[in-house]
């Protein structure tokens, strides 16, 4: 056999390649020239005054075909579908544009930080979904687009139309302080926290329902700790209460019992003030004085899933793992009232434009569709959120969504004044986190006294502020 | 690819006008190249100055490199033309590869990797062909039928790799491509490439070499150089270009979107230390320390204080634990491979079992240890007590469940971690001991024996100094895999890592969220760089203790 064939064929395999990637970019490779993006680039030398703005004459011309990238961080198979299927429907309502849709994170690779690394590659999509405490940080950096100018132009879009806790943060201008002169995305969705209940473990431990406590008005801390003790002394296994480690949760407790984390202008750690630290005391008798909790740092779901656990702390975003995974009865009630009601977060996150972008136009568009009624109502049915816009007929869709049978705890907590997850505009929020986080688990795993705990909780956090 | 000198030499005047036309090629050559430099010097990069400045350091440095080249050929100096050759070689590939990048092909091979998978069966077609064309072989005294077999095997394969090529776009792809060179970018970057390579060509052909009187060893040296020219490019691209921009990083505030100069001011924040001493133990250390400053350690009434705490902590975490998985994984490996080196029936079976952690990806693994340590509902609870349910059925004795919180307290977490990792790093030792007990001479084992030396005597006088070389290449390993621990904090302890309140923070763990999670890439570039520094101590250290050891 000629000893040249296997060479050659290689090379013309390898050449085959070449030329299939040169016909596979789907993003990278505009046919044609981008629509005017001098409104739209990224000047963000100097944040953030400088952070770009979109004007909303950068439509693309009439018969261009573009394409958009858009993300979201989906928890399971199910919801990418969702996002697939929606995509997929969009895709056929727009006329010149081809929607991606790529669902990120996974167990290994954070969500954040891989869009952060795309983003300073210059590969990041142009839509994305962002926590609602990244805002700041991707705002004041030039990351995405202010959208202002686009809403403005768009007779039918109004800031009102959505929940005004997200969007006092979304509408924020970090040079003036000022909220409302700005908008830094669309809140894709809000959750609250609430406790999921493991209705046969409390029924053979003989607790009153809370369900029953929260409509009499009866569900207070005090009557959480004697559901979680009577639970608990089920023995083996079996605990009374569980949460996961991270800062909404005992956050939960701290806003219950009337405290904070920052001062009312966000400048500064309130955490050392007599009713955050209250909330942080509470938390920990639960942990190290009566023992009815899984130990903090583990993962509540599981045991819970498993049928260990009386009462799990979380969002709407773990009722779809309830459905799919619970063999027992399970139901929601509203988080416990503390000395300053029954307190809960309100949890959002936001589609944003990334401020490279060529497409402001169209980004927007799609980010408007995807906050549509009629699309959050799809999502909202799959169980893991509430739609993000205040809309009676939004909300009685969301209460037939069930399982759980008592969705409108969740409701019930949307309208108490629930503290809002925010973003540090004033400082940064991974290492404020990452101070109190610490304290905050020291306490929990009794390594740290309450006492301790108020001396020196702001030392560390008040260094994250600028 | 050798060029051969054993030919007749080039005219002089010949000789002389190819000197001058490779100078004067050299020469427009750092004319541009110092032109693009000053370009670049000009331009304004968002947010992009630390790599600006490196392109114009590296074009500069190019420019001055061909006015050298250029020099030394008016002199047909063959240096001259090894310098030119360099360069024009560099610039051909990088115009390549700009160009490629240029046309989307980078980005396009995800999408290719898509559309490969399902299609791969068509290569069967490739093998086929390949084997009909391999049979032929079989007619050697039948050359019409070997060349009919020949012939349908070549045509199966190329057919093979033309219909995978088609249906995974290839036409599409050449249609683009041919769209995409239409591009000034593009056209200016082929028409580099061309140029460069065929100034390549004209440079590296014999004439050429005669005329600047190169021998033989030149030959042979630029046969080598080309011949690792693809790694040494790779090397230099991926590596050494990143490590030394990683450098430059460590000096500047990047966020990872624009970096300014700082000067030494992130290695300054590592290494700020103060002791203060507090009037009273139970003075606040926030009281007597610096503004900035937070408690480290307390001694009695001395406090350190440190700007960076966390960077102490998990560099503290990375000693303990690269301590104990070394220990742990090195000391019982030595013995499984005593003991797998006996001619017991199974032991290879055996071998197999203890390799296999080695195998597993990390994260994998720690993902499963994850469920073993959960209090709750992980079988390593579980089992400690069902042993105890066992005991207890001993007369007088009762002990309580035990719940152990593994992962979740500050006590256990990092033992928890370390013994997962030694588990896993424990196969790998134990095959490496395997390899060098093997290779102990069994006469030396025999000769001793005769002496009326023990089992253990052997061991000691014996096995132990003959395996110096494994047993320091297996710590010294152990030890980098140890210091550089990333992923089994990640995995096993609640986002962002490192928890509960940093007990399993390790060096690694904190740059990546020094880096990531806070945007502070040159911040964490500088804590990578210390990191480097220490690894780098602990190996020389390693080194001439090795080397003491092997004159003893």
């Amino acid at each position: 056999m000629n000893r040249r064939l296997p060479w050659m064929i290689s090379l013309l395999a390898a050449m085959s390649l070449v030329l299939a990637a040169c016909g596979g970019a789907p993003a990278a490779q505009p046919t044609t020239a981008p629509a005017e993006p001098a409104t739209a680039a990224p000047a963000p030398t100097a944040a953030p005054t400088a952070a770009p703005t979109a004007a909303p004459t950068a439509a693309a011309p009439t018969g261009e075909q573009i394409t958009l990238r858009w993300r979201t961080r989906p928890d399971n198979q199910a919801e990418i579908d969702v996002y697939q299927t929606i995509s997929n429907d969009l895709d056929a309502e727009f006329d010149n544009v081809t929607l991606v849709y790529e669902p990120g994170g996974s167990e290994t690779a954070s969500y954040q930080d891989v869009l952060k690394t795309e983003l300073s590659a210059g590969t990041a999509p142009d839509v994305f979904w962002i926590p609602g405490t990244d805002i700041a940080d991707f705002a004041t950096r030039g990351l995405i687009l202010n959208l202002r100018e686009l809403a403005d132009a768009d007779s039918d879009y109004r800031d009102a139309d959505f929940y005004p806790g997200p969007m006092f943060h979304l509408t924020f201008n970090p040079e003036t302080g000022k909220t409302g002169e700005t908008l830094w995305g669309l809140p894709r969705d809000v959750s609250t926290f609430v406790l999921y209940l493991n209705l046969d473990l409390l029924e053979q431990a003989g607790a009153p329902d809370p369900r029953e406590l929260a409509r009499e008005g009866k569900w207070d801390w005090d009557a959480f700790v004697e559901t979680a003790v009577a639970v608990n002394n089920l023995g083996g296994d079996i605990k009374g209460f569980g949460m996961n480690a991270w800062w909404a949760n005992p956050g939960l407790f701290i806003n219950s019992a009337g405290g904070s984390f920052f001062n009312e202008e966000r400048t500064a750690c309130a955490l050392d003030t007599d009713e955050a630290v209250e909330g942080v005391a509470f938390t920990s008798r639960l942990y190290n004085e009566l023992k009815v909790a899984v130990p903090y740092g583990e993962d509540s779901e599981p045991p819970f899933l498993a049928g260990n656990v009386g009462m799990f702390l979380n969002g709407r975003w773990a009722t779809p793992g309830m459905r799919s995974g619970a063999r027992f009865n399970w139901d929601v009630v509203e988080v416990p009232a503390g000395p300053d009601g029954a307190r809960s977060w309100l949890f959002w996150g936001a589609y944003v434009v990334n401020a490279n972008t060529k497409h402001p136009q169209e980004s927007w568009e799609l980010i408007r569709a995807l906050t549509r009624a009629d699309v959050q109502g799809k999502i909202s049915e799959l169980g893991a959120n509430i739609p993000s816009r205040v809309s009676d007929e939004a909300i009685d869709a969301f209460l037939t969504f069930t399982p759980p049978e008592n969705n409108q705890a969740f409701i019930n907590l949307l309208k108490n004044d629930p503290a809002v997850e925010g973003p540090l505009w004033a400082g940064s929020w991974p290492e404020f986190d990452k101070a109190m986080g610490d304290k905050i688990t020291a306490v929990l795993n009794g390594d740290l006294s309450i006492a301790d705990y108020r001396a020196t909780v702001c030392d560390e956090a008040n260094l994250a502020f600028k | 690819m050798a060029t051969t000198t054993a030919q007749r030499p080039v005219p002089a005047e010949r000789a002389t006008l190819i000197a001058r036309l490779g100078a004067a090629w050299q020469g427009l050559l750092a004319a541009g190249l110092a032109l693009a430099a000053w370009g670049m010097s000009q331009a304004t990069w968002a947010q992009r100055d630390g790599l600006r400045l490196v392109a114009v350091a590296l074009i500069g440095l190019g420019a001055l490199s061909s006015l050298l080249a250029a020099g030394l050929m008016l002199r047909r100096n063959r240096r001259g033309r090894l310098l030119g050759l360099a360069l024009n070689y560099v610039l051909a590939i990088g115009c390549l590869l700009s160009l490629l990048g240029t046309l989307g092909v980078y980005t396009g091979l995800d999408e290719v990797a898509n559309r490969f998978y399902p299609r791969a069966w068509l290569l069967i077609g490739v093998l086929a062909g390949f084997l009909i064309a391999s049979s032929g072989d079989r007619f050697a005294d039948a050359p019409r039928v070997q060349a009919a077999y020949h012939r349908t095997g070549r045509w199966v394969m190329i057919g093979s790799v033309v219909v995978l090529a088609l249906s995974m776009g290839a036409l599409q792809g050449l249609v683009t491509l041919l769209l995409g060179l239409r591009q000034p970018v593009a056209l200016a970057l082929l028409a580099g490439a061309s140029l460069f390579g065929a100034a390549f060509w004209l440079l590296w052909r014999p004439q050429t070499a005669r005329a600047f009187g190169a021998g033989e060893r030149d030959a042979v040296a630029i046969s080598g150089y080309l011949f690792i020219a693809p790694n040494l490019l790779g090397f230099l691209l991926f590596f050494a270009g990143p490590l030394l921009f990683s450098l430059y990083l460590s000096f500047t505030n990047s966020d990872g979107f624009r970096a300014e100069f700082v000067g030494p001011r992130n290695y300054a924040t590592i290494f700020s230390l103060e002791v203060v001493r507090l009037e009273s133990s139970s003075q606040r250390a926030s009281e007597v320390l610096s503004p900035g400053f937070v408690e480290l350690n307390r001694i009695g009434n001395l406090v350190i204080g440190a700007r960076d705490r966390l960077f102490w902590i998990a560099l503290w975490n990375t000693v303990v634990y690269c301590f104990w998985v070394t220990i742990l994984s090195v000391v019982p490996a030595l013995l499984i491979a005593t003991i797998l080196n006996s001619k017991i029936p199974g032991m290879t079976f055996f071998r197999a079992i203890y390799f296999i952690p080695s195998i597993a990806g990390v994260v994998g693994v720690a993902v499963i240890w994850k469920w073993l340590y959960n209090s709750n509902i992980g079988f390593l609870n579980y089992g400690i007590n069902q042993v105890l349910g066992v005991i207890n059925l001993l007369p007088g004795v009762e002990l309580g469940p035990v719940n152990i919180p593994w992962l979740a307290s500050q006590q256990t977490a990092l033992a928890s971690i370390i013994i997962m990792a030694a588990w896993q790093l424990l196969g790998f030792n134990t095959i490496l001991f395997l390899a060098g007990l093997q290779g102990i001479p069994n006469d030396v084992y025999e000769a001793a024996t005769i002496d009326g030396a023990g089992a253990w005597q052997r061991f000691r006088s014996i096995t132990l100094p003959l395996l110096g070389p494994t047993t320091f290449f297996v710590v010294t390993t152990t030890l980098i895999t140890t210091l550089q621990v990333f992923s089994e904090p990640f995995v096993m302890t609640p986002p962002p890592g490192g928890g509960p309140n940093n007990a399993t923070l390790t060096s690694v763990l904190y740059l990546y969220q020094r880096g990531f999670n806070r945007f502070e890439q040159g911040y964490a570039a500088a804590v990578a760089w210390v990191l480097f520094l220490f690894i780098f101590a602990v190996t020389i250290v390693q080194f001439r203790m090795q080397r003491r050891y092997g004159e003893m």
